[in-house]
């Protein structure tokens, strides 16, 4: 929720620059437009008429308003959410035309130049962006990673230096300036950049893999086959909110899915549910719809048949790890909504399972530590969220809040609160650390901390408003935090 | 061997004698063709010309099957004993009627043009085909065929005169599941040669998944769909076509995959063959031999298992050469469109990425490279860089009117010891080089002395590709040969060209699915021949060799100077 609000405030404010630039930097009304011209449908292979819909009604706003930016903007973003970079590197060029310092233009111009094969451009358009000093944390770390990508250390270490400047708890943009430090031989520099993150309670696997490689790089082998994780580690993911509103435009099925997963996740069940249904009924033997719909049922309070639907389709896919941990969830779920314990071991042997088939997903240790956690044993239950934390501690899993707050329920009271304390600082603006932090806090007689932690939400601003009535009306009920629910279609 | 299959086997061989004697009239040798036609091309195809009609059919069926992707395994192959190479072209076909498969198969080589001989060989399959290796299983110093299928695969005993005897069941090896390629090699110095079988996933339709390109219409899975990686097999050779499946007790067995690329040489210094092994968006491995059949991947300590952005990557063939002439064997491993290459300098104990800094992939990585293979095509003496590409996903832009998947291949010439540049005219025309290509397998098909290569295509006819690169200087060919007459897989060769060290190691599973020639071309630019070359045997025997008279130089264990017990040079 929260994540969304940041989206459309960036977007919100940067729509808010393109309307002062227009005035001050875009041609005037009567200079034409070199070479524009909106999308010939018939020139481009369509697989969808979902796909055709959307890219008509770009373009038809572009034709009722050839002379403004975001129209052409928007065209372009659509054509890119849909897999049509080139066409879409035309289009951004056409609003830059009109608006040179539409900045987004230019990054996801960027984008599509690396996703259509051409990563050299995509190099060029961000440095003339960072040039003109028209980036953002976000569009460096960019710049610093595919700078990386093609040798150029030079500006991939004063990208990552940016990065780090404009954002300073930015661990995408210190991984990168590591990573440059490490391709150039200063290892010890790499070594004291990353200890501090190698050093804190919950660790990140990838940056103990870039330390570990820095280490092995300077002859140090023992020292980094202690730290070297033994399987290698997920691949870190950066937020990214341009790219993530993109994914807003997909048509198509996988875009009615995303979208269904969309208002699932935002409760607007009245719209998902059908929806789910409908993508089920139509395409058979799609486990993507069929978890889509299971969840919508689940959410729906309808246990037994989300779970009928699961376990038919596991029956078909009997190694399907999403199968088999949501079913896992749904179970506990059903056990924690009736009171009824006794599928408990059967979630328990489906997490297990889904654990053996997928031992890299933070969703199958997160469901299993749910599961544990619900039939009380913690000891178990407080592994299987530290291996799903240690996969990703930023997933929407929240792992690390569920490890202090198992910790705290073992009565390893100031060891939780310390985790509990680093999850708020890494995502201070997701709902689940700081409302467990909080609760924690209250439950534990922390009056000081707590107090701190709520004159911390309300001198945070507006972006904070929403979060801090939410602990409000925890601490009010003595709400903690919920099972996990994941929605995510890891089959699409 | 029952009386009636020795008859028949009796009979096809008389016939192979009678119809291999002769080529077709009208067929012409390869160097007037290319001048008749003005071609300035490095590389032409010439498969019509040669007699090869065969058409790799890789299944497609419109229900968008992860095998589909795989097919196209090569093998140039002396099956007749004659000195020149013959070759062997595995067939997919569909995937749900084994009835309907036309099946490998096997060509003869008269040094003009290649014929169909497989339905007199012994040689024929009607497995779903994927790759095939070549070695020497049985000692005999013929070389033999191991073939890796969808369902079972198969070993074929070479008997030398074309013709090939199916070991499979008697061997031990019996494996069915998703095969990607083989190597042979002799892992524990005894002198025989072991084998190295990839696997994929464990698929079946019901394991099969269903995705979709950004514009929603149906398309091939990646990997993580199917969530079902598969280790790889170690076998070891007992003697006697007798094999042991030692995948468990190697410790080889320890980490699944999702295997498609292997080579089999010495990378860490020990003098002991070690495995690379590409995967598909898993962590390649590097399987370091630890001597006794033991083996331990090192990858990601020696940063060669992931990128340093901490991705896996879509790992297919992979090649190894000593590109900078410190002897030991540096790697790079190719990748689907979008991901830069693993182009790794050997360092001793890590690996360094090259890969911006070569140049090669300003022009690979657009394109999806399931082959790359090195080869001094114009005797300059640095090594060149061939890479087959082919897409496995739907791209907005098409580059052939009859394929969407088909790109064209990639052909750079080594510069420098880190440096390519690519080949203007590199393949001929556009409508013969823009394809959905596969495996590479390299020799010298002409007998020329330079090296060709034949490249599997899907749904088209395979291209076999005559070198005739204006050559910037001599080149010699060293045929290394084990005791037993065969070719001596694992062997090291080290001489010395123009005041560099050169490092060569006797191999034929290269690139991707595919088995090249033994023999070591080895361009010789401006300077002059090497007089002598020590060689390693893979039982650590080494010997140095007078290289006297005229190239092709073959060199057997006893006839040189030695054997000393360690390699002369470091």
């Amino acid at each position: 929720m929260i994540r969304a609000d940041t989206i459309s405030f960036v977007v919100a404010r940067t729509g808010l620059a393109f309307i002062v630039c227009l005035c001050a930097c875009g041609p005037g009304p009567e200079e034409p437009i070199s070479q524009a011209s909106t999308i010939d449908i018939s020139e481009i292979q369509l697989q969808t008429p979902a796909i055709l819909e959307a890219i008509t009604e770009a373009n038809r706003l572009v034709e009722a308003a050839p002379q403004d930016p975001n129209a052409w903007f928007e065209l372009g973003r659509r054509l890119q959410a849909n897999g049509l970079y080139i066409e879409a590197i035309r289009i951004y060029d056409t609003s830059l035309e009109l608006l040179p310092s539409l900045h987004q233009a230019n990054y996801l111009k960027a984008v599509a130049q690396r996703q259509a094969g051409q990563p050299q451009a995509a190099v060029s358009t961000l440095k003339a962006l960072s040039e003109a000093g028209g980036t953002d944390a976000v569009m460096e770390r960019a710049l610093a990673g595919w700078s990386l990508d093609l040798g150029d250390l030079g500006s991939a270490e004063t990208a990552a230096q940016r990065t780090i400047e404009l954002e300073s708890n930015c661990r995408g943009g210190h991984a990168l300036l590591a990573r440059v430090y490490i391709e150039t031989g200063r290892l010890s520099e790499a070594c004291t950049l990353l200890e501090p993150f190698v050093q804190r309670a919950v660790r990140h696997r990838y940056l103990d893999f870039l330390y570990a490689t820095a280490l092995m790089k300077d002859g140090r082998r023992d020292e980094a086959m202690k730290i070297m994780p033994g399987t290698p580690p997920a691949p870190p993911s950066w937020p990214d909110p341009y790219l993530e509103a993109l994914t807003d435009l997909a048509a198509g099925f996988p875009a009615a899915l995303q979208e269904t997963r969309d208002w699932l996740n935002a409760g607007k069940l009245e719209l998902a549910l059908p929806r789910a249904g409908e993508l089920y009924q139509n395409t058979p033997g799609s486990p993507a719809a069929a978890i889509l719909y299971a969840l919508s049922l689940r959410d729906s309070g309808r246990f037994d048949d989300a779970l009928g639907i699961l376990m038919d389709e596991l029956d078909h896919r009997p190694q399907h790890p999403e199968l088999l941990y949501q079913a896992a969830a749904v179970m506990t779920m059903a056990a924690q909504s009736t009171g009824n314990q006794a599928q408990l071991p059967a979630a328990l042997e489906l997490s297990e399972a889904a654990v053996e088939v997928d031992p890299g997903s933070y969703q199958t240790h997160g469901v299993r530590g749910a599961v544990l956690l619900s039939m009380g044993r913690l000891d178990k239950a407080l592994e299987a969220f530290q291996h799903c934390a240690e996969i990703d501690p930023l997933s929407p899993a929240q792992c690390p809040t569920k490890v202090g707050n198992v910790l705290i329920m073992l009565g390893r009271v100031d060891e939780g609160l310390a985790i509990l304390v680093e999850a708020v600082e890494q995502q201070p603006l997701e709902v689940a650390p700081t409302i467990t932090y909080a609760v924690q806090l209250k439950a534990n007689g922390r009056q000081q901390e707590l107090d701190a932690l709520m004159l911390r939400l309300r001198d945070g601003g507006s972006v904070f408003s929403d979060l801090r009535a939410m602990v409000e009306r925890a601490l009010a009920s003595g709400e903690t935090i919920e099972m996990p629910k994941f929605t995510g279609g890891a089959s699409d | 061997m029952t009386l009636s299959s020795l008859t028949v086997r009796v009979l096809c061989a008389a016939l192979l004698t009678a119809i291999g004697c002769s080529g077709p009239k009208n067929m012409t040798p390869s160097e007037p063709e290319a001048a008749k036609t003005g071609s300035e091309a490095w590389l032409v195809d010439e498969a019509a010309l040669r007699g090869v009609d065969f058409l790799l059919d890789n299944g497609y069926s419109g229900r968008f099957a992860i095998p589909e992707t795989f097919p196209g395994g090569v093998a140039l192959l002396d099956a007749d004993s004659d000195g020149d190479l013959d070759l062997y072209l595995v067939q997919a076909g569909s995937l749900d009627d084994e009835g309907a498969r036309s099946g490998n198969r096997l060509y003869r080589n008269d040094g003009h043009g290649f014929f169909d001989v497989v339905e007199f060989s012994g040689a024929e399959d009607t497995g779903w085909g994927i790759a095939a290796a070549t070695g020497d299983a049985d000692g005999d110093g013929i070389i033999d065929l191991y073939v890796s299928n969808l369902g079972a695969d198969r070993l074929f005993r070479g008997l030398g005169d074309c013709r090939f005897e199916d070991v499979t069941v008697e061997s031990g090896l019996n494996l069915d599941g998703f095969s990607t390629g083989a190597g042979f090699a002799d892992l524990d110095g005894d002198g025989d040669q072991d084998l190295v079988v990839l696997n994929y996933i464990i698929w079946s339709w019901a394991h099969e998944a269903e995705c979709y390109n950004p514009q929603g219409g149906r398309d091939y899975c990646a990997p993580s769909n199917y969530a079902y990686p598969e280790s790889d097999h170690l076998f070891e050779n007992l003697g006697d076509l007798h094999f042991k499946d030692i995948s468990e007790v190697s410790g080889f067995s320890d980490l699944p995959g999702t295997a498609l690329g292997i080579a089999i040489a010495d990378i860490s210094g020990d003098s002991l063959p070690d495995i690379v092994v590409s995967n598909d968006r898993m962590p390649d491995r590097l399987w370091l031999n630890q001597g006794g059949l033991r083996f331990f991947d090192e990858a990601l300590l020696r940063n060669s298992a992931i990128g340093l952005n901490g991705k896996v990557r879509a790992g297919m063939g992979v090649d190894l050469a000593d590109l900078d002439h410190d002897d030991d064997l540096d790697q790079l491993v190719v990748h689907i469109a979008g991901e830069a290459d693993a182009f790794l300098r050997n360092d001793g104990s890590w690996f360094s990425d090259q890969s911006a800094v070569s140049g090669v992939g300003s022009y690979s990585r657009p394109r999806t490279r399931f082959s790359a293979n090195f080869a001094d095509f114009d005797h300059d003496g640095r090594l060149d860089l061939m890479i087959a590409t082919g897409r496995v996903e739907w791209k907005p832009e098409r580059l052939s009117e009859t394929d969407i998947y088909a790109e064209p291949n990639l052909l750079l010439r080594g510069v420098a010891p880190w440096r390519f540049e690519p080949v203007e005219q590199a393949f001929g025309p556009p409508e013969t080089r823009i394809r959905s290509a596969r495996g590479i397998a390299l020799g010298d098909i002409d007998g020329d002395g330079d090296l060709d290569a034949v490249v599997s295509n899907h749904n088209e006819r395979v291209s076999v590709l005559i070198n005739q690169a204006p050559k910037r200087g001599e080149s010699i060919i060293i045929d290394i040969r084990g005791s037993s007459g065969g070719p001596a897989l694992g062997a090291v060769a080290r001489l010395e060209v123009g005041g560099q060290n050169l490092r060569l190691d006797v191999r034929t599973t290269r690139g991707f699915a595919s088995a090249s020639d033994h023999r070591l071309h080895i361009g010789l630019g401006d300077a002059e021949a090497p007089r002598s070359v020590e060689v390693t045997f893979s039982n650590q025997d080494c010997e140095v060799f007078e290289l006297e008279g005229e190239s092709p130089f073959l060199l057997k264990p006893g006839s040189g100077l030695g054997p000393f017990s360690a390699p002369v040079v470091q």
